[in-house]
């Protein structure tokens, strides 16, 4: 809980935006919430410009850093929640079907981390399960199909109890296989409950079960739940797997496996489209930030540039030649 | 509210030095796709429906000079790719240096996800190859 009087002492500093700061970090070292934070500084203005000695540009640094907590700032400044799992509160107040594609995140981040050389058990038969999650979230429904049905057969012989939440201890198929036969079985049990909240709750604690992997299902929460406020999402929204982009932007933690998936490539092959209204110009800006961007990520994760390659432009048949 | 396309690029990026690394490039396409299905939902649609044939007469030198000066802006970058090299390589050799490299990575995810949903609000949508939304 932040005191009235840290806020005041802290707007009153010369370095008011770092006292402040230090005041939300301290909070959030703490394994606080942004939201919660924000709500308690913002339940403090009140009484910020009831002070004697209030003017309004003293009231800024507290502006900012709510702007900060609520992500109304550059990406690279908001201040980002600690890497602690959502709660099931948090989780319900999700749309049905974000629930739904959540709950496979979890099953997809729980699978990244099979060692290769135990990728052939039913690995393929859990991707596959995965995947039908996956689509439940796009298609708006969810029946217990043929892998489904396999996987809870399975699971079932092993008797493995979901409650009873670990990650693999030690570096033996055994221990993989139960944790990754949990993760499916909790993303499958989650989109067959409609999305109950505890069930989504289970598939994030076992896919969640170190802290690393804990702190990017934070991070896929968070994504997750801008994008369903942001939106005006509802329970009759589709959620593809798509928005939450790559499992490790960063790269992947070393001595992780490979994915089982990944497509051999050599290339990045792009489409670009536009309309009449469009520039020239204006398409040349574009294709260069977007070049610059994509240089940028290849350049941090692997040292070497990109460069442009087969360059074709078209136009519409239905455009008269030499026009 | 719904355009047709009337112009279409296709092109490939590709490492300018050592093996491609099929994980990387794979993330460059998550990415695009990342932008493609959170962009905000009220953009203008452009629909690249029915076909496309190769520029002739005078739009084919105006899209050549297109593609130029596109590939001149691109060679002007290369220094700042080159320092963006150092840079990786100074951070690198840190102690901390893996979290940083791991932390510009994250920060240039966004900025690829951005730039792909900017170019949409401007009207050029941006698309790997193979997926057909151009909406």
């Amino acid at each position: 809980m932040i005191a009235i009087d840290a806020v005041h002492d802290a707007l009153r500093s010369p370095q008011a935006w770092s006292a402040l700061d230090e005041l939300v970090r301290t909070e959030l070292a703490a394994g606080r919430l942004t939201d919660h934070i924000h709500d308690e500084l913002a339940a403090t203005l009140d009484e910020v410009r009831a002070a004697p000695d209030h003017d309004e540009d003293r009231e800024e640094p507290l502006l900012d850093t709510l702007d900060r907590l609520n992500g109304f700032c550059r990406a690279d400044i908001a201040y980002q929640n600690p890497p602690v799992l959502p709660t099931e509160d948090e989780i319900a107040k999700l749309p049905r079907w974000a629930r739904v594609a959540f709950a496979a995140r979890c099953a997809r981040r729980s699978l990244s981390s099979v060692p290769k050389e135990f990728g052939g058990f039913d690995l393929g038969l859990l991707v596959s399960t995965t995947r039908a999650v996956e689509a439940a979230a796009v298609s708006l429904s969810f029946t217990l199909g043929e892998f489904a049905r396999r996987i809870v057969e399975v699971i079932a012989v092993d008797s493995a109890d979901l409650k009873y939440i670990e990650g693999p201890t030690s570096n033996s198929f055994a221990d993989y296989r139960k944790f990754a036969l949990k993760a499916v079985v909790a993303a499958v049990r989650a989109a067959d409950s409609y999305a109950n909240a505890t069930e989504v709750f289970t598939a994030s604690s076992i896919a969640g079960s170190d802290g690393v992997a804990r702190s990017l299902i934070r991070r896929d929460f968070d994504h997750l739940a801008r994008l369903a406020s942001a939106y005006g999402w509802t329970d009759n929204t589709p959620v593809p797997p798509e928005v939450f982009g790559p499992l490790w932007p960063e790269g992947k933690p070393a001595g992780w496996p490979d994915d089982p998936e990944l497509p051999k490539r050599t290339d990045v092959a792009l489409e670009v489209v536009s309309s009449e209204r469009v520039s020239e110009t204006m398409i040349e800006d574009e294709v260069v930030n977007l070049f610059l961007a994509m240089n940028r990520f290849h350049i941090a994760r692997t040292g070497h540039p990109l460069t442009v390659e087969d360059f074709h432009p078209f136009v519409a048949a239905l455009v008269p030649a030499g026009v | 509210m719904v355009e047709p396309a009337t112009m279409k690029l296709e092109f490939r990026l590709t490492p300018s030095a050592g093996e491609p690394n099929s994980e990387v490039l794979d993330d460059l396409v998550k990415l695009v796709r990342q932008a493609v299905a959170t962009a905000p939902p009220d953009m203008t649609e452009i629909k690249a429906e029915g076909e496309f044939r190769p520029p002739e007469g005078e739009e084919e030198k105006s899209l050549r000079g297109l593609e130029s000066w596109i590939k001149h802006r691109i060679e002007q970058a290369a220094g700042a790719s080159q320092k963006l090299i150092e840079q990786r390589e100074t951070i690198s050799s840190q102690p901390d240096g893996m979290e940083k490299l791991a932390a510009e990575a994250t920060r240039a995810a966004e900025t690829v996800v951005a730039a792909v949903q900017r170019a949409r609000l401007r009207g050029v949508v941006v698309t790997t190859s193979g997926d057909s939304t151009a909406s």
